[in-house]
């Protein structure tokens, strides 16, 4: 009864009562629908920004593979870390890049662009690699699916069904590239719709992805790894797959954006007495000079700085607005290959690739020829061989691979290459951690998958190892 | 559906209830109020018939009609504020004009308690006949001293209210009535003015997070200017929630202001007010003076960059101050100088703060119109440097009977208030009291003050790696803000018969907000390496539309039954825009232009409409004069929710026994019980029901937009606030004791909140119905009047007291808690079964004995294992005020205590300044030091022994190890226990002394009126928190319980005159 009355009375004196208002609920600010590309773009860059920016690499996983080191204040250098820094980075992998990835590939596949889906699911497993790496199991199959279900529990994988799913979707991704099919260009952040270099990238990280299994499934790494050599992988410097950040004040590059308000990060002093030892022409890019012209680092774990004056920064090269963000170099892939040569994964001579792999990494950078030739000609660096060769190719993948904390930290875990030791101030019983905490809220909103993950592992603090860390 | 259509039964049958009633018969009362020595005509005069909510106003001859008096043996009662009530006893026939004439005699004082309070709709009501809690305060007694903020002005005169003011120049005050009910959402109460809801947003900080570099840009409702408030009545409880809608589930607050009618005297008044007084820091954190900046007892200065002996260090571990030492300094030119302490270096940075607050109202009245225009400006030079606000206000509120049943009225207040570089707060180089916590003690501001920039215009300061110049932040880092509102109604009303009057109104609250922030080239933390400087500014329009109609019933008797009704429809549009831009870089140095953008600029923009559709309302039934039963109903179709559930329906039913009526008491004058339960829906915000997806800043020229991180809800169903209260009003001893007591109870639940979900979802949290708060409490007022001499001395005393116990019941499944917010590394937390707003952080690693473990360094715990717990919670135990008025003569002097008790505060002028060595309890472990300036080392006997005990091979034994005083002081940061306080404080609110100049002089002078008054405000704080006020709060949102470095709350003293021509 109320309502006819209801009805009658607004219908007289304020149009209908319900009449229209959903139209006022329509957001005039944010769409509804995206297309896939702009997603993608901001997936690779957000991707990128926390894995080779200020926070995530050079401010945790960099401090504690001795690239970096804090001036003043330093607390995660002496492995103290927030909850709340954990939990943005958890936070922000899965409902930032890995949530845009998976719609992406949602999107391809509701309309059967078999390019968009292979290109989301590269970036996705660059991603979900880093993410494992750093946590051990972690949400995977049951993940990302939040507008599907009203599940508020996730269960998590183990790490091993990870990385088998890992290659499984890099080798399907680089399959289903048609170069001649419909692209994202703009949108692609990294080859601008160049098929092929996707399928490069793909198996580049399929090598990535293989190699580190090394320990923990040598049969499955030899072969995977050798199956990604034969699909093709980097040939050149113009294949490395990075962002290119701009000198336009907004764009910059994240390390570039963190030191316009602060100054508290230096150059590792382990990184910089290993460049000085074997007369890296690198130096002077990866490190500032002092006030008195030295390049001196800063000793990691150290309560007590020395003035800033004597101190070294990071150098401009990685430094700069308009830095690079390199996900994965040439020189890497190099280095990957030497080792499986080594270890007789695959053909080849690993003393070429090992000198290939420096000479990639120089030249990248702009270093001479002649340069090269001189570092590569010192006793020091002649390669090896055996084991030793294999401490060489691993030392220079540590120098190679600054600027890209997660995956120097993975490498470092798997290689125990270089020696690194803790500092003088270290806390969490002087040990250098190998693996990050599930943050507290986590723990908190998917308890019971969280205790059956730490159960699996048998422990998931800073000192207990990944399944691949043998 | 059922209850729905009984109401709507309901609601017919006492449309047509009073025609019928009509048929029984009323008649009239008309008569003259006159005072009594000079037997002149008083106008203003209420006169009513008890026992109905009949009643009326006297003219300017003092003559009065009341019209549809139900027939019989009536009393008619007549009262103005300053006179003795009168009762008269009348009997009305059917269709007779009855007469009753009053004589008025001043009484010499009475209890400062309005009989007539403004209730939802403005409708006016007797006390005795209202049913639910509601508390009103005069406008004189927000006036008594100067406090520009409404809100703040409110502060100890209400019970049940909790008011946070965050005690900044400008800033905002915080109320919340009865607790919060709301896990995420506002919490603080509806506001009205004259029948027109109004906003009182907090503003937006454009620039800077809060906490962090953010500016208060204050509530919105400090737009009004107090004197020109007659009456504010504060509703607690929900029940006024039909009236006005959802938002006044958290109380609502009705705010009358001064009409030309209520002006006594002549056809045209005129009232001037100039109030002047002049604002120091109440509290200061206490420095230590005995060190100088530097590090290990080292220190000299270079650069202000690290190329000197750390002279980039911005913390006071250096050498000893004032033993002779000469050490180059920042402002010697590499020579070395006295290194000497500076006591006073931050107390000489404050000025002596000045508020001018003028206004000038004239009122006219005539027979058929009364107009009142009012003109006010407010001047304040704040208490920081370049600090400075101004707020000028015009108000006009005239009614016109147009015609003989038709009446207009009309209502318009302009406002506009602009701000001049208001102090940045939370953690960041911009907020001075940060940079005197990283500070070098020796530093002699006054250097720093006399010169802001070098020869090559760069900025001159101590220290250059970390901080601005002080002075540089305040003045040269410019901020302005404006803002224009108006808020404006028109009223028409027809009485279609003579029960029957027909209202529409139409009412209006507008504003802009502009808001400038610059950062001049140089400056530290925000910019640091663009080089030209940076920009940013804001604009955000408000706007809120409410058309009502209404219709209402007069009362009418039906036999013992008096029946009075209101039925009533709204439209609700509420919409919100705004936008942005931010320049990072400039082409030519510090030209602030658009144009001049050296990159692209950040631009932002954002809009919100919203529209809600209601049907209302209200019955009231009076039995016998006695017995009084409200119930209301209203449903609301909101623009917010799903079409299938946008629509809900909210009752609420009350009632009130003069119980004194029916039996006499012994000592009891009047004795009232209450009862009321009520329910109201509510909606949710606007965009909730759709997901959407977030647009970053293209990367060069691609477009980038990443998925939202909450899921939004296309199932959500309106939330609920369910609530009862019973309460008693009692009078003693001729009225000069007064009771009134409330004791609530109420339930908020299926909460429209973004429940936190585990990030592997892919989102971080989701909309959902969901949390249930329930809150408790008593409220208590008294007041007395415990001395009323012959000659004229009183004593007038009110308290108010209240108490609120809050539990969240549920929250969501087995979720445990949300987070409402953390702020360095401590969590404000709802967690189920726990009181709202329980802080957690890091606590010490205790022995089983309670004592303090310590490390093999000797310093207590900090580390990731150390045990995460309850540190407090932010919501007080209890509320008080007690207010106390003197009157002898011509003399009034007024005060009022303010107390909380209880809640919890985390200091971080005290973590930070106890780890930068700039506190005085940083002298601990370093009282000795040696002769080149350095503290003893613990080797040598110096520093100190933390008490505690350390872990040996698996025993507990006493620590013994010496520790360096900077070691152990700067080890704190972090934990966090160690520097919760409990925030309980007791203030001297307010102090007024009063003098109305005789009227012998004053006539003399051709004046009616003529006072002068001394006032002060927050005269004397008295806490156990060390180095701050406790009351403050850097966020007006439902994160509360942090202080950083906030500046100083503010001493006022001033004075007053009042002049009526």
């Amino acid at each position: 009864m109320f309502r006819p009355v209801a009805a009658l009375l607004c219908a007289a004196v304020l149009g209908a009562c319900d009449d229209g208002l959903t139209d006022f609920n329509v957001n005039p600010n944010e769409p509804v629908n995206v297309p896939a590309q702009y997603l993608f773009a901001n997936a690779t860059e957000a991707a990128a920004n926390r894995i080779n920016g200020a926070y995530l690499n050079m401010d945790i996983v960099g401090l504690w593979v001795q690239h970096y080191a804090e001036h003043l204040y330093s607390t995660e250098d002496r492995y103290e870390l927030t909850d709340a820094a954990v939990a943005g980075h958890w936070n922000n992998f899965y409902s930032g890049p890995l949530q845009d990835l998976q719609e992406v590939i949602e999107q391809g596949e509701s309309d059967g662009r078999a390019n968009v889906v292979a290109v989301g699911t590269i970036v996705k497993s660059w991603v979900f690699q880093v993410v494992t790496d750093l946590w051990g199991d972690v949400g995977y199959s049951e993940a990302l699916r939040g507008r599907a279900t009203d599940a508020l529990e996730v269960n998590y994988d183990a790490q091993q069904s990870i990385y088998n799913d890992l290659l499984v979707q890099l080798a399907a991704a680089t399959a289903a590239i048609q170069p001649a099919g419909v692209k994202i260009t703009t949108g692609d952040l990294l080859y601008n719709g160049d098929m092929v270099r996707w399928q490069k990238f793909s198996n580049s990280l399929r090598m990535r992805v293989a190699m580190r299994l090394s320990d923990a499934d040598l049969n499955r790494a030899r072969t995977e790894f050798a199956a990604a050599v034969a699909a093709g992988a980097f040939t050149s410097n113009s294949d490395n797959a990075r962002v290119q950040y701009f000198d336009d004040g907004v764009n910059v590059h994240p390390i570039y954006g963190y030191e316009r308000s602060r100054d508290d990060h230096a150059i590792s002093a382990t990184l910089v007495d290993t460049l000085k030892a074997l007369g890296d022409p690198r130096l002077p890019l990866y490190a500032k000079p002092n006030s008195f012209g030295e390049y001196k680092g800063v000793q990691n774990g150290n309560t007590d700085s020395p003035p800033l004056n004597q101190v070294s920064r990071i150098g401009t090269y990685f430094s700069k607005a308009d830095a690079q963000a390199v996900i994965m170099s040439y020189a890497e892939v190099l280095f990957l290959q030497a080792e499986a040569a080594e270890r007789g994964w695959i053909g080849g001579s690993a003393g070429d690739l090992y000198r290939q792999g420096i000479t990639a990494a120089m030249s990248l950078m702009g270093i001479s020829q002649a340069a090269i030739t001189v570092y590569l000609e010192q006793d020091a660096v002649e390669y090896k061989g055996g084991q030793a060769g294999l401490r060489q190719i691993w030392l220079q993948k540590w120098i190679a691979l600054f600027g890209n904390g997660p995956e120097a930290y993975a490498e470092w875990r798997r290689t125990g290459t270089p020696e690194l030791l803790p500092g003088p101030d270290a806390l969490n019983d002087g040990r250098i951690p190998v693996r990050l905490p599930y943050p507290a809220v986590e723990t908190a909103l998917n308890k019971t998958a969280v205790d059956a993950a730490v159960a699996r592992q048998g422990g998931a603090g800073f000192n207990d190892r990944v399944w691949w860390h043998r | 559906m059922i209850r729905k259509s009984w109401l709507a039964a309901g609601l017919l049958v006492l449309l047509c209830v009073p025609a019928h009633l009509d048929a029984q018969g009323t008649g009239a009362v008309q008569g003259t109020v006159v005072e009594a020595t000079s037997r002149q005509p008083l106008s203003g005069v209420q006169v009513i018939v008890v026992g109905t909510t009949i009643g009326g106003v006297t003219n300017d001859d003092g003559r009065f009609l009341l019209l549809n008096v139900p027939v019989g043996q009536r009393t008619i009662r007549a009262e103005l504020i300053g006179f003795r009530l009168e009762d008269q006893p009348v009997t009305v026939r059917a269709d007779g004009t009855a007469t009753a004439s009053f004589v008025l005699t001043q009484t010499a004082v009475e209890l400062e308690r309005l009989q007539v309070v403004v209730t939802a709709l403005g409708i006016e009501r007797q006390e005795r006949t209202i049913t639910t809690s509601v508390q009103s305060v005069t406008g004189d007694q927000l006036t008594r001293t100067p406090e520009s903020n409404l809100v703040a002005a409110l502060s100890g005169k209400i019970s049940g209210v909790s008011i946070t003011n965050s005690n900044v120049g400008g800033g905002s005050s915080r109320i919340v009535i009865r607790g919060a009910n709301s896990l995420t959402g506002n919490n603080q109460p509806l506001f009205v003015l004259d029948g027109i809801p109004v906003s009182n947003a907090t503003g937006t900080n454009p620039f800077g997070s809060m906490g962090y570099n953010a500016i208060d840009y204050g509530n919105m409702i400090q737009d009004l200017q107090p004197s020109d408030i007659e009456s504010v009545s504060v509703l607690k409880g929900p029940n006024a929630a039909a009236l006005y809608g959802s938002r006044a589930a958290n109380g609502a607050i009705i705010i009358t202001t001064k009409t030309g009618r209520r002006q006594q005297g002549l056809g045209i008044g005129l009232t001037a007010t100039s109030t002047l007084s002049f604002e120091r820091p109440l509290k200061l954190p206490e420095y230590q003076n005995l060190y100088g900046q530097g590090w290990n007892g080292r220190y000299s200065y270079l650069d202000g960059r690290g190329n000197g002996v750390y002279d980039d260090y911005d913390e006071s571990w250096g050498p000893r101050l004032d033993m002779g030492l000469m050490i180059p300094q920042f402002f010697s030119n590499g020579q070395p100088a006295p290194w000497a302490s500076h006591p006073d270096n931050v107390s000489n940075f404050f000025e002596t703060g000045r508020t001018a607050n003028t206004s000038v109202a004239f009122s006219t009245t005539t027979d058929r119109s009364s107009t009142r225009l009012s003109i006010a400006r407010l001047d304040q030079d704040g208490m920081y440097p370049g600090f400075a606000q101004a707020r000028t206000t015009l108000g006009l509120n005239s009614s016109i009977d147009l015609a003989d049943r038709l009446r207009a009225h009309v209502s318009a207040q302009y406002t506009n208030s602009d701000g001049e570089n208001r102090p940045a707060q939370g953690y960041g180089a911009d907020n001075f009291m940060w940079q005197f916590l990283w500070f070098g003690r020796q530093v002699d501001t006054g250097i720093l003050k006399s010169r802001l920039r070098n020869e090559d215009g760069s900025q001159f300061n101590w220290n250059n790696r970390w901080n601005n110049n002080p002075y540089w932040t305040a003045t040269v880092n410019e901020n302005v803000d404006n803002r224009d509102r108006i808020i404006g109604s028109a009223s028409v009303s027809y009485d279609v018969m003579n029960w029957l009057t027909a209202t529409l109104r139409s009412g209006t609250d507008w504003s802009q907000d502009t808001r400038r922030r610059l950062f001049a080239a140089g400056t530290i933390g925000q910019t640091g390496v663009d080089p030209n400087g940076a920009f940013g500014e804001s604009n955000v329009f408000r706007q809120e539309t409410n058309t009502d109609f209404l219709l209402s019933t007069k009362p009418r008797a039906f036999g013992d039954v008096t029946v009075s009704t209101n039925f009533g429809g709204n439209r609700r549009d509420n919409s919100y825009r705004s936008n942005g831009v931010y320049v990072r870089n400039l082409v030519v140095p510090e030209l602030y232009d658009l144009g001049n953008a050296a990159v692209t600029p950040d631009l932002s923009d954002w809009r919100e409409e919203q529209r809600v559709n209601s049907l209302y309302g209200s019955a009231q039934f009076g039995f016998r004069e006695f017995l009084f039963v409200d119930v209301t109903g209203r449903n609301d179709w909101s623009s917010t929710l799903p079409a299938t559930s946008n629509s809900y329906f909210y009752p609420s039913v009350s009632a009130g026994l003069v119980f004194s009526d029916l039996a006499t008491i012994p000592g009891l004058t009047y004795g009232k019980v209450r009862i009321g339960w009520a329910e109201v829906g509510n909606d949710a915000d606007p965009y909730q029901l759709v997901d959407p997806y977030i647009a970053d800043v293209p990367f060069g020229s691609v477009p980038r937009y990443t998925a939202s991180n909450r899921l939004r809800n296309y199932n959500l169903k309106p939330e609920t606030t369910r609530s009862w209260e019973v309460g008693a009003e009692l009078r003693f001893l001729d009225g000069r004791v007064a009771f009134d007591g409330t004791y609530y109870n109420k339930l908020t639940f299926d909460q429209i909140l973004p429940i936190q979900t585990t990030a592997l979802t892919g989102f971080t949290s989701r909309m959902l119905n969901a949390g249930s708060i329930r809150n408790k409490g008593v409220e208590l007022m008294v007041n007395a009047l415990p001395v009323r001499l012959a000659n004229g001395l009183s004593w007038e005393v009110t308290l108010n007291w209240s108490r609120n116990d809050n539990m969240v019941e549920e929250l969501w499944g087995d979720l445990e808690s949300i987070v409402l917010g953390t702020y360095y590394g401590v969590q404000v937390v709802a967690k189920k079964g726990e009181p709202y707003g329980q802080m957690y952080g890091r606590k010490y690693v205790r022995d089983s004995q309670g004592s303090v473990v310590v490390g093999t360094n000797g310093l207590p715990l900090n580390v990731a294992t150390n045990p995460n717990g309850v540190l407090g919670n932010y919501n007080p135990d209890w509320n008080a005020g007690i207010n106390n008025r003197i009157r002898y003569g011509p003399l009034d002097l007024s005060f009022l205590i303010d107390r909380q008790s209880g809640g919890s505060i985390y200091s971080l002028t005290n973590v930070y300044g106890t780890r930068s060595g700039v506190l005085s309890n940083t002298v601990l472990g370093r009282e000795e030091a040696d002769a080149n300036g350095a503290p003893i080392t613990p080797a040598n006997g110096g520093g100190l022994i933390v008490p505690g005990v350390r872990v040996v091979a698996g025993d507990t034994v006493p620590n013994t190890v010496r520790v360096a005083a900077q070691s152990y002081h700067r080890g704190l940061t972090g934990l966090h226990e160690n520097f919760v306080y409990d925030a309980s404080f007791t203030k001297l609110r307010e102090v007024r002394l009063g003098y109305d100049v005789p009227r012998s002089l004053t006539s003399r002078m051709r004046m009616a009126r003529m006072s002068l008054a001394l006032v002060g405000r927050n005269l004397i704080l008295w806490s156990d928190v060390p180095n701050i006020d406790p009351e403050t709060a850097f966020n007006p949102g439902n994160v509360q319980g942090f202080e950083y470095s906030q500046p100083p709350s503010a001493r006022s003293i001033g004075f007053s005159i009042t002049v009526t021509p």
